[in-house]
């Protein structure tokens, strides 16, 4: 598939998940190796964004400014997040959260003054990205939007974390 | 001495396994009141409101679930079939989590359910899974292998049918999807990419 083609599946993905992308699989090409192509592809997406984040974000606000530059991309993430029952995009998802957290973990530990029991930190984070996720409007991927639902996310986990003593 | 408040407890028995069958948005103030036999008004005497009740509930299995680690350290020694057959033991439990789960668009679900599975991988699960498969990699990615795994395990289990046999079939499954996964070129340039 070409670049083209391949950039326009990846939209509808993110936009209508995999009934999507029905239209985009050639005759030739199994479910799988298209499947392969567009996590591929996002791979490349989510490596540039992290490198932008990397170089140009030193601050909380900064991060939701230059993330509104990327809604097909969070709602991409979005879509892999609730794509329960298939392990690969599963795995992509958790890799891609992983690989984030050493960049923006320390801007929302400082911002909402998180403890640093190393024991939950992975649970900490996976609940805030996919609370942070599930809680995004994708018709309204303005970086005031984000940064609100991130707000709300935040001060849920502080209340949590409390309860449960961490 | 004071005595233990049996009829708190009782709610909290009975709406801890409605909310693991049924599901958090079948929890009925009504339907538990009639099966143990306790007036309406004990509820609010006791919790005021579903969401104090239901925060009763999580730390239920909370405390189940550090116990659940805790035995599980000791007697299992191998991920098959040894993990499966003590699963089997915590139907409700199992169900409970199965809940959290399906319903983690609620940050507080989301959380327990992360918590306890984050708990259980640490205290045993990840060290008999990375043997089984002779798995090398560094924690966070075994963790995140192991959580694919789980996640994909609780989307397609059936709460009818919760034998050894079936649920270790359908985490074999999984795993082998994951380990062909993992052993592709797209995993391999997730890790060098990253």
């Amino acid at each position: 598939m070409d670049d083209c083609l391949l950039n326009k599946a990846y939209t509808e993905f993110a936009n209508k998940g995999d009934k999507g992308t029905v239209p985009f699989i050639g005759e030739n090409d199994s479910l799988m190796n298209f499947r392969n192509a567009l996590l591929a592809l996002h791979i490349d997406k989510v490596d540039l964004i992290l490198s932008r984040i990397k170089n140009q974000t030193a601050t909380y606000n900064e991060l939701f400014d230059l993330l509104a530059g990327y809604p097909d991309e969070l709602k991409f993430c979005k879509q892999l997040s609730v794509a329960g029952e298939e392990p690969e995009m599963k795995l992509v998802h958790l890799q891609c959260i992983s690989i984030f957290k050493p960049v923006v973990f320390p801007l929302l530990k400082s911002h909402f003054k998180f403890t640093d029991n190393q024991e939950h930190l992975a649970s900490i984070w996976l609940t805030f990205v996919e609370s942070w996720q599930s809680g995004l409007d994708v018709n309204n991927l303005t970086s005031k939007h984000m940064k609100r639902v991130s707000e709300e996310t935040g001060e849920i986990i502080i209340k949590l974390n409390q309860h449960y003593d961490i | 001495m004071s005595r233990p408040d049996t009829s708190k407890q009782k709610w909290i028995e009975k709406g801890y396994g409605h909310f693991a069958l049924y599901g958090p948005e079948n929890l009925s103030i009504n339907k538990i009141s009639k099966e143990i036999g306790s007036p309406r008004a004990s509820f609010y005497h006791h919790f005021g409101d579903m969401e104090v009740f239901i925060e009763e509930l999580l730390d239920k299995h909370w405390v189940i679930s550090q116990q659940f680690c805790s035995t599980g350290a000791v007697k299992c020694k191998n991920l098959f079939p040894d993990l499966y057959l003590f699963i089997e033991k915590y139907p409700i439990p199992l169900q409970f989590n199965r809940q959290l789960f399906l319903n983690r668009i609620d940050p507080a679900f989301n959380y327990l359910f992360l918590k306890t599975y984050n708990a259980s991988a640490r205290a045993f699960v990840l060290k008999l899974f990375s043997r089984q498969f002779g798995l090398h990699h560094n924690d966070e990615d075994t963790f995140n292998l192991w959580l694919t795994v789980g996640e994909t395990w609780y989307s397609r289990l059936d709460p009818d049918n919760l034998s050894s046999e079936k649920m270790q079939k359908l985490a074999q499954d999984i795993m082998d999807s994951v380990m062909k996964f993992i052993s592709s070129g797209l995993y391999s340039r997730i890790k060098s990419t990253f």
